[in-house]
């Protein structure tokens, strides 16, 4: 879908998905490390909303906490998950069950190990066809070889009755992505789908993804640490770091007028931007650090270039900037931009007073 | 090349193996330091009376002659007689006498690590890191860590005592049916078991009963290495499993619980068991020499362990003979299960 489609969509309607001030911890003996904090995103119907940054800074909980997957000694502590008007967090383990796979289908980032070595390919997507459609026996075969030939497997027929190591990587993430479509799941949640691929095989899994969300009006989360990948894929961009989601635009806003500094330096540091012969990539200095405690200053504040006095002491709240359609946020000090820093600063001191804890 | 073909050829591999151990087992017997004619006469050892059993026995034919009538014999199944420990009576008798024994010993011990080794470490695997977890990964290293021997001594000990101990309360040799501590089994009721259970059904129970009772002291210590390798074993195959891409994929697929713990992990966590498992049942082949020895079960392992002191050279070659064939079929065994269990099995990658 274009990103002209996906703005009209946003502007009417419910959204599919809408996750309100997740934060979810893990708890280890030595501290209570918060992998998402406070984040709040919202999926529409038919638009793929990207999910950027770099390891470690929550992309993957904030998936598995959508699925409810998260393991001890995780904990999803706050926040509301609403998917068709009902919170994801007050269903029961049963509920629970026939939502995955069933309403919301994930991709996972390795597609070499994400299908189970000793069952055939179509034993596993017969699985999930009978979990939740019911589907048994010829039936379920033939629809498991449909599902086969839509995701671009030549001579299904035969590949239904072949075990996971017979198929090359591409294949398997094929496969995987025809298991996940089993059920016609409304969101796909992706991932990484492609990092484990090569470049050419990552083009053709995000063409097919393309392809079948145009033909079922899915909605994805793509989750990847590839500026390139969401540039294709995404119609909207939420950057992640240190479990919070710093900006959040229109994929096309956000490669041309990033405005959050961390964005800025991962756009920067993107290779082949016509550099000099001499010039070196710009690179982010440090780590992300373990996010531990209540965020009260910038957790990027260490690596910014930008950082000033007050982004150690006052937490930045997402901020309009773009052009006052509400579409693009960032949580930096530096905005609104037409206020003088001071004002900007107080106007973050006030929003931070504003938010609590719903659960 | 499909599961199948590979599996066949693993069964044609093992005939030059047993062809090559069943040498090796001749060049040990006839090139070592025993003299079966020694052996056979004894203390009245003459030269003249030597030199005709030489002659009787074929001696003193060239070896290459020996060794070609050795392997012919054998692999024809015809497995001789005993020299020494009973004189006369052909392999076929003894083994007949002796295996069974050791077959329901082997049995059981099998039967105790599979049923209660594993089970027990698949549950700690599924429940990682708690109390239940604890005790029984710490039980497992315990059975592990306690040796044939100590534990055959101390379990003769303990039982013998145990009246003493509880003041006549409690008796191993009273409980159920009356038996002594060590004992061999008495299986007779193997023989034609259907029609002697037809006919007295409370008398065959009660000898089954019997004859387990005599084993289980002996099976627990033969099966609690394997035991605790067992609970070990799967415990780690679990967790490996549990933790692997697929079983997420499954979950997020809606897979539930029970069946993601039989489809998914189950199988999965198998793969790794199937050479413990195949390893420790020819283990008890050699464990279970000391085993019998002490419970006096007298079974195959004590009737090697006899006829190897006392030269008795048809004999242990018989034996030998044997247990190759044992080990090969474990191996054929292990093959097939790894065959059914894991579709990647093959030659090629």
């Amino acid at each position: 879908m274009s990103t002209e489609q996906a703005r009209s969509a946003r502007t009417k309607g419910e959204p599919l998905l809408s996750v309100e001030n997740l934060r979810t911890s893990f708890y280890t003996d030595k501290e209570v490390i918060r992998a998402v904090d406070g984040i709040s995103f919202d999926i529409f119907r038919g638009e793929t909303v990207g999910i950027v940054g770099e390891s470690g800074s929550g992309k993957s909980v904030t998936a598995r906490s959508i699925m409810r997957l998260v393991e001890n000694p995780g904990r999803i502590e706050n926040g509301r998950i609403m998917y068709d008007g009902e919170d994801l967090l007050d269903k029961s383990p049963k509920q629970m069950r026939s939502i995955r796979g069933g309403s919301i289908a994930m991709v996972f980032q390795d597609p070499l190990t994400s299908l189970n070595p000793v069952y055939t390919v179509g034993n596993q997507i017969k699985e999930a066809l009978r979990l939740h459609r019911g589907l048994s026996g010829s039936k379920a075969t033939k629809e498991a070889i449909e599902l086969l030939e839509a995701v671009g497997i030549p001579d299904a027929h035969r590949r239904v009755r072949e075990y996971p190591h017979q198929f090359s990587g591409g294949m398997r993430q094929r496969a995987v992505i025809a298991m996940a479509l089993a059920c016609d799941p409304e969101l796909l949640i992706c991932d990484e789908p492609t990092t484990a691929l090569d470049v050419t095989i990552q083009a053709q899994i995000l063409e097919l993804l393309e392809e079948l969300q145009e033909e079922r009006d899915l909605g994805i989360m793509f989750i990847t640490h590839d500026m390139g990948v969401i540039a294709e894929i995404a119609d909207r961009v939420n950057v992640m770091y240190a479990g919070e989601i710093v900006e959040s635009a229109p994929v096309v806003e956000l490669f041309e007028s990033p405005k959050h500094p961390y964005t800025q330096g991962l756009l920067n540091s993107i290779p082949g931007q016509g550099l000099d012969e001499n010039e070196r990539l710009a690179t982010i200095e440090g780590d992300v650090p373990t996010p531990n405690e209540d965020p009260t200053y910038c957790r990027f504040a260490p690596r910014c270039p930008k950082a000033f006095t007050e982004c150690d002491t006052v937490h930045p709240e997402p901020v309009e900037v773009g052009d006052g359609t509400g579409q693009h946020r960032a949580s930096c000090l530096l905005y609104p931009e037409d206020l003088p820093t001071e004002e900007a600063v107080a106007v973050h001191r006030e929003g931070g007073q504003r938010g609590g804890d719903t659960r | 090349m499909s599961r199948w073909q590979y599996f066949l050829r693993r069964v044609l591999m093992s005939i030059p193996v047993v062809i090559f151990g069943t040498t090796i087992t001749f060049a040990l017997i006839r090139l070592g330091p025993l003299d079966p004619v020694s052996a056979i006469l004894g203390t009245q050892y003459n030269p003249q009376a030597a030199e005709q059993i030489r002659t009787n026995l074929g001696l003193n034919q060239p070896l290459w002659s020996q060794y070609l009538d050795f392997m012919y014999e054998l692999f024809t199944f015809q497995l001789g007689q005993s020299w020494v420990i009973a004189p006369g009576t052909t392999a076929y008798e003894l083994i007949e006498i002796y295996a069974p024994r050791t077959i329901w010993l082997g049995f059981w011990s099998v039967l105790i690590a599979l049923f209660v080794g594993i089970p027990l470490g698949f549950y700690a695997g599924l429940n990682p890191n708690t109390p239940s977890d604890y005790v029984a990964s710490f039980g497992g290293i315990v059975w592990r860590a306690m040796p044939n021997f100590w534990l055959a001594i101390m379990l003769v000990t303990a039982l013998s005592q145990l009246g003493t101990w509880t003041n006549g309360l409690f008796t191993w040799q009273t409980w159920i049916v009356r038996t002594n501590v060590v004992t061999p089994p008495a299986l007779g009721f193997f023989q034609s078991p259907v029609e002697q259970f037809l006919a007295d059904p409370g008398g065959w129970t009660e000898s089954f009963i019997r004859a387990t009772k005599q084993i289980a002291p002996a099976a627990l210590v033969l099966g609690s290495a394997s035991m605790g390798n067992e609970m070990r074993i799967g415990r780690t195959a679990v967790l490996e499993t549990i933790n692997s891409n697929y079983v997420e994929t499954a979950r997020a697929k809606g897979v539930s619980g029970r069946s993601l713990v039989w489809k998914h992990i189950f199988r999965n966590a198998l793969i790794p068991l199937v050479p413990i498992i195949t390893g420790e049942a020819f283990l008890l082949l050699g464990g279970s020499v000391f085993v019998e020895t002490v419970f006096a079960i007298n079974g195959l392992g004590w009737l090697f362990f006899n006829a190897a002191i006392n030269g008795d050279l048809p004999l242990i070659g018989t034996l030998m003979f044997i247990f190759i064939l044992i080990l090969v079929g474990t191996n054929i065994l292990q093959d097939f299960l790894y065959t059914i269990i894991d579709p990647r099995v093959g030659y090629d990658g």
